[in-house]
């Protein structure tokens, strides 16, 4: 039998590791986005004036907002394309299903900067999107609308976050019986009524998490818009990195990461109680 | 009749499951197709259903062609192994999906939902969900679900084999009960001879996917004509022996019978197939010796071994009497039996 005492030691043995890798960082910034800067100096004096310069700016939560909308097309963007890739991915036999899967999985054993630029050169003026375009006649001319501006962002996102919507949403679908399926069919429902009312229900929970997913990805991700996104592609998460990697102003980074994470956490938690209200 | 199945075969790549199975099951029957896993009969059930495609043959509906037919356009509704229920969805949407979505007229729909799960008594349950329910509540959803439509044929996929004992003993007398008030054809399957004999009008008996008999339960019971059907209801004794006339020759001397195949020919190599509890002790008969007295309550069993010939055992069910005195292991004892009990199947 173990002691109280030793179960607690137990407990905080393993707490330790999350503690010291996730929860302190995240403490450190909080302490951080109450400071300020005086010659370079950081001072600890605890104001709100961070949070204030953030929210006071139109500069800086225009951004925000912007940034928090671009996400939500990602999202959206993502669900489109990844949810009928997954649906045809699952109606498949036997091994071809599973080489699917893997193909679709494979690009997350790749490096992001190496699709990024893979992905910037498919867009640019001599990229196979304009070649494929010009060659079948849609434009006359090489375009640069595909590069540098916030299409691109989406475009890229889109693309290089895929595997993170597919694969929840498969794994749902896979989770589904065949039998109820054939229950719907025996009942007389057709094919869209079937998808509608027992395969889309049931597949909400992966959808929810490759959701989430995409969007916290795409809220904090700043090297693609670095990369792709030229003048126009300016994101929160370029913003934030300039306060640390130019401006020198950690405290004013600190401040609009921990607004980035609070915003991120209050997604995860609302998605997840929408999640778990569904009986499944 | 109602539903035919014609020289229906089914091939699953190199195995052919059902090489030519011809079936006709009338209006308002409870059929049971019966046999081990592996004879064929839930393939038929899928065949019927439209789930599976048949590779030859023809399945006919009311003089109606409904081979080719897709599963959701045939009017027959299915109770499936695992019941198939839709989580998502409370036992009254559950038991509404089949009116739903064949666009039924939504009023109508509600009154045929409230009256079926009134049917199945699972009114006061209609707003849980199906993981609220135990597995007999579960039942009775899934067949809810399946009459509601008032399907003409109802298919029900060994759909009491996930219950314990009781239950399922309670479930069969329930769905006959059922069967009965809304007169609907159902076709059953399962391996349980006791639950095929307990429900069924007619029991097709399934073997390597071949028909091994169609009958009433009765007939099936008191008249079997293949080695497999005597040997599959029950215990019972087969003794191998020559057809000779009006009895059987065996090593336990030539024993009478009355009923045999007529094709049979003399000089045949047959098994006589006696009841346990078609034999009695009597004055004259077979001599044996009691190996073994098992009191089971109702009856008390007899293992004898014949005299003249060891390798013949016999058992016997002796009726429940307080008054007889039954025999002791190591007694010799003469069995006899009433020849119209004992038939005559090929060996």
């Amino acid at each position: 039998m173990t002691s109280l005492g030793q179960r607690w030691l137990i407990f905080a043995a393993v707490l330790a590791l999350p503690v010291l890798v996730i929860v302190v960082p995240i403490g450190a910034f909080l302490v951080l986005s109450f400071a300020r800067t005086e010659n370079h100096q950081i001072v600890y004096d605890w104001n709100l004036a961070n949070y204030a310069g953030f929210f006071g700016n139109w500069v800086y939560l225009g951004t925000f907002l912007g940034t928090l909308w671009l996400c939500f097309e990602v999202v959206v963007a993502s669900l489109l394309v990844g949810y009928p890739l997954a649906w045809f991915i699952w109606r498949q036999r036997g091994a071809r299903r599973y080489l699917l899967l893997q193909m679709a999985a494979l690009p997350l054993f790749m490096s992001y900067i190496v699709k990024l630029y893979t992905l910037r050169a498919m867009l640019g003026l001599n990229g196979i999107v304009n070649q494929i375009l010009v060659g079948i006649g849609i434009l006359a001319a090489p375009s640069q609308v595909f590069l540098y501006n916030q299409r691109a962002v989406l475009i890229t996102m889109v693309v290089i976050y895929l595997p993170y919507v597919v694969l929840p949403i498969f794994l749902t679908l896979e989770r589904i019986p065949r039998s109820l399926l054939q229950a719907s069919v025996d009942l007389g429902a057709g094919g869209w009524d079937t998808f509608r009312r027992v395969i889309l229900p049931l597949s909400l929970p992966g959808t929810i998490a490759g959701a989430i997913f995409t969007f916290v990805l795409a809220l904090g991700d700043f090297i693609t818009p670095q990369m792709v996104g030229g003048t126009t592609g300016f994101t929160i998460g370029r913003v934030i990195w300039s306060q640390f990697g130019l401006a020198f102003n950690w405290p004013f980074g600190a401040a609009m990461a921990v607004v980035l994470m609070l915003v991120a956490l209050l997604l995860i938690v609302a998605a997840g109680y929408a999640a778990s209200r569904r009986r499944v | 009749m109602t539903l035919e199945l014609d020289e229906v075969r089914k091939v699953y790549g190199p195995v052919e499951v059902l090489p030519a199975v011809s079936l006709e099951i009338a209006n308002g029957e409870f059929l049971t197709l019966l046999g081990p896993s592996g004879s064929g009969k839930t393939t038929v059930l899928k065949l019927i259903g439209g789930f599976a495609a048949a590779d030859g043959g023809r399945i006919l509906f009311e003089g109606q062609d409904i081979t080719r037919l897709p599963a959701n356009r045939r009017p027959f509704n299915t109770v499936f192994q695992d019941y198939a229920l839709f989580p998502h969805m409370t036992v009254a949407q559950n038991a509404g999906y089949g009116p739903l979505v064949q666009r039924r007229d939504p009023a109508r729909s509600r009154k045929l939902v409230d009256e079926t799960l009134e049917i199945v008594g699972l009114s006061a349950l209609r707003d849980r969900y199906p993981a609220q329910l135990s597995g007999g509540q579960r039942q009775r959803v899934a067949l809810a679900r399946a009459i509601v439509c008032e399907p003409k044929v109802i298919l029900l996929d060994e759909p009491l084999a996930a219950l314990d004992a009781s239950l399922r003993r309670q479930m069969q007398l329930f769905l006959k009960h059922i069967q009965r008030q809304i007169r609907t054809t159902f076709v059953f399957v399962t391996h349980d001879q006791d639950e095929a004999i307990t429900m069924s009008d007619r029991i097709v008996v399934m073997n390597q996917g071949r028909i091994e008999q169609l009958g009433t339960p009765k007939e099936l019971y008191f008249r079997p004509r293949t080695r497999f059907v005597a040997g599959f209801f029950g215990d019972n004794n087969l003794i191998a022996g020559r057809l000779n006339g009006s009895t059987v020759e065996t090593s336990v001397g030539a024993l009478p019978f009355g009923f045999a195949e007529p094709g049979l020919a003399a000089g045949r190599d047959v098994l006589l197939s006696i009841r346990p509890e078609m034999l009695s002790l009597s004055p004259r008969g077979i001599a044996c010796v009691v190996e073994e007295v098992v009191f089971e309550g109702a009856a008390t069993r007899l293992l004898l071994q014949a005299l003249d010939a060891p390798a013949v055992k016999l058992d016997l069910q002796l009726k429940a009497d307080a008054a007889t005195t039954v025999p002791a292991a190591g007694d010799r004892v003469t069995v006899g039996y009433d020849p119209a009990n004992a038939v005559v199947v090929p060996a």
